[in-house]
């Protein structure tokens, strides 16, 4: 989002009865450039046409989805899902769980939404923690989601999926997007699963590293706390 | 060209660009790198360009956590790492690359500018470097490199210009246009590819427009100064 704000109200909630039309939020009646941006962005999205869509990519508006609906009404949203496993372990590689607070804003919303679940975990070593917290982290977002992207013309798609039939799922996409064809995305897939190569944001990977990399990267411990926390969350 | 209360840092930087005549007969100095993160420093620190405190920033992208250049607030000046000092920076705006070239007593291209010194003023040739495909020994692009090289890192174009295609894509002034669609009053055209784009970037025709507002992983400038 190009902004530090939405990260650190990472997962607070925003209501469609929050949105204010001069402020767009109160909370953000003091930041006269942030509403800027945010009102330049929307403007620039509905730029999108048949020939083009103007689309970002994000991770922090969790919390936000009913008040985005009365921001940007025609918002259409691709939910990106990928195997949680995959998730965290990306997000412990990436060596930024500090950078987005998981530590605080995460183990409490948890705890509120599944106040049953057992931590296995706190008297393990501190990377089995930061597994289970990052596992949360993935739970916690796919409920808030679950619960407001019904408001949205949405389409949910799974990583697995767009890499084992890219051209099936890139048609649904630009079925979806109402969009005149094109074989641009369909190419760059095909070409950034040719090879692994590049640092640790690359989009260039072999199928098998994107769905299984996780398997060398956990260990034991992970993988358990991670399953404890699944089980209890995205089994409901 | 003004350089009055220019850093040595800076003032090399301009020493250093090359004339280039169009066949038009225009006559325009091209810097011979990108700029560099140690150069962008410089001139925000001669401009008193201060910390980006907004929640959105002005000129530098500095809520990219690997953001290169960094305001250090007790010295109350521009930083970057001593290791990416001659990296091109990256992380900043339309608006921060035009600001800095101004500051430099220059400006950032026009497309049209752009294509013609990037291929020495030959329309058929097809990358800065000829017509031979592209290799990770003529260019940073495609993550063989996972980030950007430093500047004067792979052969210069013939008329000695460095990273044309690939390292960082180039902030151009013109409004971008996309194929079959209207001119974007949002969109800047970035030229010549960069080092997680594709080969077909690294044409000498490739455009492709990204919001000004953005300062981006991928794109940095050029200054260009008229004679």
């Amino acid at each position: 989002m190009h902004t530090s704000y939405f990260r650190e109200c990472d997962l607070s909630r925003w209501s469609a009865e929050d949105f204010d039309p001069r402020m767009l939020h109160l909370s953000l009646a003091p930041h006269w450039a942030l509403r800027s941006f945010l009102v330049d962005l929307r403007e620039y999205l509905l730029q999108s046409n048949s020939i083009r869509v103007i689309g970002f990519k994000e991770t922090v508006l969790f919390g936000k989805l009913d008040w985005l609906k009365v921001f940007i009404p025609s918002l259409k949203i691709l939910f990106l899902q990928r195997d949680p496993r995959a998730i965290v372990s990306s997000v412990l590689r990436s060596n930024l769980l500090s950078f987005w607070n998981y530590v605080h804003l995460v183990p409490p919303l948890f705890k509120a939404m599944h106040p049953d679940y057992v931590s296995r975990s706190r008297s393990v070593d501190e990377a089995t923690r930061a597994a289970e917290i990052a596992a949360m982290s993935v739970v916690v977002r796919c409920e808030m989601a679950r619960g407001a992207i019904q408001k949205f013309d949405h389409m949910e798609l799974h990583l697995g999926a767009l890499m084992r039939r890219p051209r099936e799922q890139l048609e649904q996409i630009i079925e979806f997007l109402g969009v005149e064809s094109d074989d641009g995305p369909l190419s760059f897939l095909r070409k950034r699963q040719l090879a692994s190569r590049g640092g640790p944001y690359s989009s260039f990977r072999l199928p098998d590293d994107v769905e299984r990399a996780w398997e060398r990267h956990l260990t034991a411990d992970q993988i358990r706390a991670i399953e404890d926390v699944l089980q209890c969350g995205l089994a409901d | 060209m003004w350089t009055c209360g220019l850093s040595r840092e800076v003032e090399r930087y301009l020493d250093d660009a090359v004339r280039f005549s169009s066949r038009q007969g225009r006559s325009i100095r091209v810097a011979h790198t990108l700029v560099t993160c140690a150069t962008a420093a410089a001139v925000l620190n001669e401009l008193g360009v201060p910390a980006e405190l907004e929640a959105a920033y002005r000129y530098v992208n500095v809520y990219n956590p690997a953001c290169p250049l960094v305001f250090n607030k007790l010295q109350q000046r521009w930083t970057c790492e001593l290791a990416l000092a001659q990296h091109p920076v990256w992380g900043i705006n339309w608006a921060g690359a035009v600001l800095i070239c101004q500051h430099m007593g220059g400006r950032v291209p026009f497309e049209s500018e752009w294509e013609c010194f990037a291929s020495n003023d030959q329309p058929s040739r097809i990358y800065p470097w000829g017509d031979a495909p592209p290799t990770p020994v003529l260019a940073n692009f495609g993550e063989y490199f996972g980030g950007t090289s430093r500047v004067c890192n792979f052969p210069p174009s013939d008329l000695g210009l460095y990273d044309l295609a690939g390292n960082l894509c180039e902030w151009c002034n013109d409004f971008y246009r996309p194929a079959g669609g209207q001119r974007s009053s949002f969109e800047r055209v970035v030229k010549g590819g960069a080092w997680s784009k594709d080969e077909r970037h690294l044409k000498v025709a490739a455009s492709r427009g990204k919001w000004e507002r953005l300062g981006t992983t991928t794109i940095g400038f050029r200054p260009v100064w008229d004679d």
